[in-house]
């Protein structure tokens, strides 16, 4: 790191973290006079290993932004709304805490839980103190915006119940055939997407093939082997049908994995729950000719397969269920749903369980380990639709059913076991066994975790997370919820938000449809770079964010998994730091959150919740009776976990440390004994207590999805049948732009200005053509719901004849964000956001919509 | 045979689950994180109880209990609270709410 040290007098390489979207790429910034010339990738370390993406070297743009708030702003036209004008009044800092003070004491006396405080998905702080400000608070009231739209709330469930993380890859080093479904992991999005495009790219130079299915001939398909487009939402029709012909046709499936590593031996009764015996409640199982409890030590094999008697029940494992339950889906059935001819569809099956090597084993540094070079990914594309669950279920089972699964060739949780830096033993986490010897995940970034199963209860958040117990929540219920608490049974109206790094008018689904629903909250703050449509429509006070490059900060990676590469390689943890100072009258969030937490008398709450939330053990802990700064709480949690002598200034010195990775940190699963799930049975009886009690309140609630095993089962698009309506319209991201945020810059717009996609909506070069659409022109898009968003067409050969694909987050309105004024369009206005266009167990949005499209007659 | 005084704190989302941010607890000087939390339950009724356990009478995933400064991991209910002859313990508990989204 010696290049990377300031140099004397104050400029020269700084090692500070990316935060130009989630990924958080060590970067180093080079300063010359005080003043930032360049943000390049950071060699020194794995996030990124060197390199960056355009909206990383396009950070000096937003850091340096004309347009940037720089003073506090107050409303003053009481009158909230779209296109109302709010009269800002320019005021001071102290004013606008001392409004905020007031506010918030008043409403923490009364009901804390009638604050709401949304954060982004798009602009990680590590520390994320309104998170901790809000627990400290007393509220429930916690979201993500942007979160369960842009992002995959199936697919992490999936990745929790099946890899112990939060996102998942293909083992690039030793994978041979890669499947991806709408997604364009190590090419270009999902997750360490620089990093993980080397290894990507190694592994196609090595070989690998790839087949790439998804409406369009996106960023990883253009690169691919083979690319299959399929019909809009209907991926696990695919999977289910793949699934079937390996099962019921070719006799290919991993018994030795079944039997060892998942419920599949599991007897599973007529009522689809287990089996369980007497005395002890666990799990039966069928050993030659008697059932046993899973875990009997006497097992000498476990059925996967048969029909047995215990007990005068009939019951089967639930291996068999799964083979029964799939030959419904034969690739003629799925070829009606997904347009996939069938013989493609039974090639893709042959070719992933004959790539799979079923029964195969490799050499790692001494260590004997099975071999499955085959992997199933997907992300938003396929999941991000009415049923998300169902969808990641029977995607992931493709893995499950070959034994592709955490080790070496397979699908590998994102660094799912830490066995911790090699002087202090931390952090630690991994998956544990857990009820009915299935795997409980540590490493959680703080969401609900899936299993153990919560409890259903009545609605208590306006997220109603009470009636997702298996589900890791949405930001669609609070749009709901906040215009009609009462119809929802909430005990509590809202009083309060506070936003954070958000435009939640542009990230959570029909502008108009939020803007009505949050107007009703009496008091709104903004804590943001530029005045965008949330703070003009909807903000009482703006407050001027300081931009990550003037931050001092931890990871938002504090667990090291999610955004750390996956696969072999090193652990590493970084700091963020400031590289300049902010403009006068720019303050850090999380710098105002501490005082006001002062200001609140609540800093002694917020000290013991950050001792939980960052795992702080004595002597590095937060004394509750006194106050810190950033600096100080971020030196007490580095040497908290790597010892005394690393501490805040010695990663600011250093920006980064690291150590290998272990091989059973790597390829887990055949070092840990537990078992997880190929059926869902759980999820039979949630799905009761959720009906119960929604049915209990009178609340509207479906409850169909809770099921053992998956179904594909069609989104309301795929159900309406108007006349002219036959195009499905759905959002897709590109790599250089980060969701609503990134449009003001004007490298990353430059970019954008100059290819065909961002600021477009993709159609068939044929049928446009048939409606004499040509390239350029500009169109509407109007859904059967009567939505409408206006665009500029762009024709290709590569894109199913039914699909209608809008980039981004586009169609911005605010003055206070010039550079991206009138770009591009938003595909979630064509949605009415509301609970039809909702997966009910995981709470992700459908972001599909039948629609129509015609030119624009201006 | 002593006792062992248990000063409870509550940290997080505690509104409509119990009525006051501290409470002073007597219980048998081998007392476990168990014990602790059933006590409480029996104090604060079925509102309590559905906060911090879940179905399975495990801990509820966002509930995290803090006993002299340490935190028990959440699975084991068995963990005693006091060290022998110890007479006075301080635990906290945290009831967060997941954050929603992904």
């Amino acid at each position: 790191m010696t290049e990377a040290r300031l140099q004397p007098g104050g400029d020269g390489w700084i090692p500070t973290i990316c935060s130009m979207c989630y990924n958080q790429c060590g970067v180093r910034v080079h300063r010359v006079n005080g003043v930032v010339v360049k943000v390049e990738g950071n060699p020194d370390t794995p996030y990124g290993m060197g390199r960056l993406c355009g909206k990383g070297v396009a950070a000096i743009m937003t850091l340096y932004d004309p347009h940037r708030l720089k003073k506090p702003l107050k409303r003053t036209n009481p009158q909230k709304g779209i296109g109302v004008d709010p009269q800002w009044e320019e005021i001071t800092w102290d004013k606008a805490l001392n409004i905020m003070v007031n506010k918030l004491s008043a409403i923490r006396k009364d009901d804390p839980r009638k604050l709401i405080i949304a954060s982004s998905v798009a602009i990680p702080d590590g520390i994320r103190l309104d998170w901790q400000f809000g627990v400290a608070f007393g509220t429930c009231n916690r979201y993500i915006s942007g979160a369960s739209t842009h992002c995959g709330a199936g697919e992490h469930l999936l990745g929790y119940l099946k890899h112990a993380s939060w996102n998942k890859f293909a083992d690039y080093e030793h994978c041979n055939y890669l499947l991806l479904f709408g997604c364009n992991a190590g090419f270009s999005a999902y997750y360490s997407p620089t990093s993980m495009a080397q290894k990507c790219a190694d592994a196609r130079r090595r070989g690998m093939k790839l087949v790439v299915v998804d409406p369009i001939c996106n960023t990883s398909a253009e690169k691919a082997d083979e690319w299959v487009p399929i019909r809009v939402g209907t991926d696990a029709a695919l999977a289910l049908a793949m699934i079937n012909v390996l099962l019921n046709e070719l006799g290919v499936f991993d018994a030795a994995y079944l039997k060892h590593h998942t419920n599949a031996p599991y007897l599973v009764g007529e009522d689809g729950l287990y089996i369980r015996d007497k005395g002890s409640s666990l799990p039966l199982v069928w050993d030659n000719d008697s059932p046993k409890p899973y875990n009997d030590p006497t097992i000498e094999d476990f059925a996967l397969e048969g029909r047995y008697q215990v007990d005068g029940q009939t019951c089967q494992p639930a291996f068999s269920r799964l083979k029964e339950h799939v030959r419904a889906y034969t690739p003629e059935e799925a070829a009606k749903i997904t347009t996939v001819p069938a013989a493609t569809i039974r090639r893709l099956a042959q070719e992933f369980g004959q790539a799979a090597q079923i029964g195969s084993k490799i050499f790692i540094q001494g260590e004997e380990l099975p071999l499955r070079p085959a992997a199933v990914l997907y992300f938003s594309g396929a999941q991000g639709h009415k049923h998300s669950f169902l969808t990641s279920a029977a995607l992931e089972l493709l893995n499950a059913v070959v034994g592709a699964c955490d080790v070496p060739g397979g699908v590998l949780g994102a660094n799912a076991l830490c066995l911790g830096h090699p002087t202090t033993g931390l952090p630690t986490y991994g998956p544990k066994e857990g009820p009915d010897g299935l795997m409980v995940a540590d490493g959680w970034r703080g969401m609900r975790k899936p299993f153990p199963p919560g409890r259903a209860s009545p609605p208590e958040s306006f997220d109603l997370s009470e009636l997702f117990p298996v589900g890791i929540g949405s930001s669609l219920p609070t749009v709901v919820t906040v215009a009609d608490p009462q119809g929802w049974k909430i005990p509590y109206e809202a009083e309060a938000m506070i936003i954070v790094a958000s435009n939640v008018l542009m990230s959570l689904g029909n502008p108009e449809t939020v803007a009505e629903a949050f107007a009703r909250i009496p008091f709104i703050v903004s804590f943001n770079l530029n005045l965008n449509e949330t703070a003009d429509a909807l903000a009482d006070l703006v407050l001027p964010d300081a931009c990550f490059l003037e931050k001092l900060d931890i990871m938002h990676n504090r667990l090291l998994n999610s955004r750390l590469p996956t696969g072999e390689g090193e652990w590493a943890l970084l700091v963020k730091q400031p590289v300049v100072p902010p403009p006068e009258g720019v303050r850090d969030v999380n710098e105002v959150v501490l005082e006001l937490a002062e200001r609140l008398g609540i800093s002694g709450e917020l000290n013991a919740v950050l001792n939980v939330w960052l795992r702080l053990r004595p002597p590095y802990t937060l004394d509750v009776n006194k106050r810190y700064t950033l600096a100080e709480i971020f030196d007490v949690y580095y040497r908290c976990l790597f010892g005394n002598e690393h501490s805040l200034e010695w990663f600011k010195e250093h920006g980064c440390i690291k150590w290998p990775k272990r091989l059973r940190e790597v390829y887990w699963r055949p070092f840990i004994p537990v078992r997880t799930p190929i059926y869902f049975e759980h999820f039979i009886s949630v799905g009761n207590e959720v009906r119960e009690v929604t049915q209990r309140l009178g609340l509207e609630w479906d409850t169909v999805d809770y099921q053992a095993l998956p179904d594909w089962r069609p989104c309301l698009a795929h159900e309406i049948k108007k006349d002219g309506f036959d195009f499905y319209a759905f959002y897709y991201k590109v790599a250089w732009h980060t969701f609503s945020w990134t449009q003001q810059n004007p490298w990353l717009d430059e970019v954008a200005r100059q290819e065909a996609w961002s600021y477009r909506v993709l159609l068939n070069e044929r049928v446009a053509q048939e409606r004499g659409i040509k390239e350029g022109d500009p169109i509407w898009v109007e859904s059967t719901e009567g939505f409408k968003v206006k665009g500029i067409a762009t024709l290709s050969q590569a894109v199913h004849p039914e699909a209608l694909a809008i980039a981004g987050n586009g169609g911005h309105w605010a003055p206070g964000l010039p550079g991206a004024l009138g770009k591009g369009a938003l595909g979630a206005t064509l949605h009415p956001t509301n609970f039809q266009y909702m997966d009910f167990v995981s709470g992700n949005q459908d972001l599909c919509a039948k629609a129509r499209v015609y030119k624009d007659k201006g | 045979m002593g006792f062992l005084d248990v000063a409870v704190s509550f940290r997080g989302i505690t509104r409509g689950v119990v009525d006051a941010p501290q409470v002073q607890l007597r219980l048998s000087p081998d007392a476990t994180v168990a014990d602790l939390l059933h006590s409480l339950g029996d104090r604060y009724g079925p509102r309590f109880q559905e906060r911090v356990f879940a179905q399975d009478g495990s801990l509820q995933s966002y509930v995290t209990l803090v006993v002299n400064g340490a935190t028990v991991e959440g699975s084991d209910l068995g963990h005693r609270l006091a060290a022998e002859g110890q007479e006075q313990v301080e635990a906290q508990v945290f009831i967060f709410s997941a954050m929603a989204g992904g």
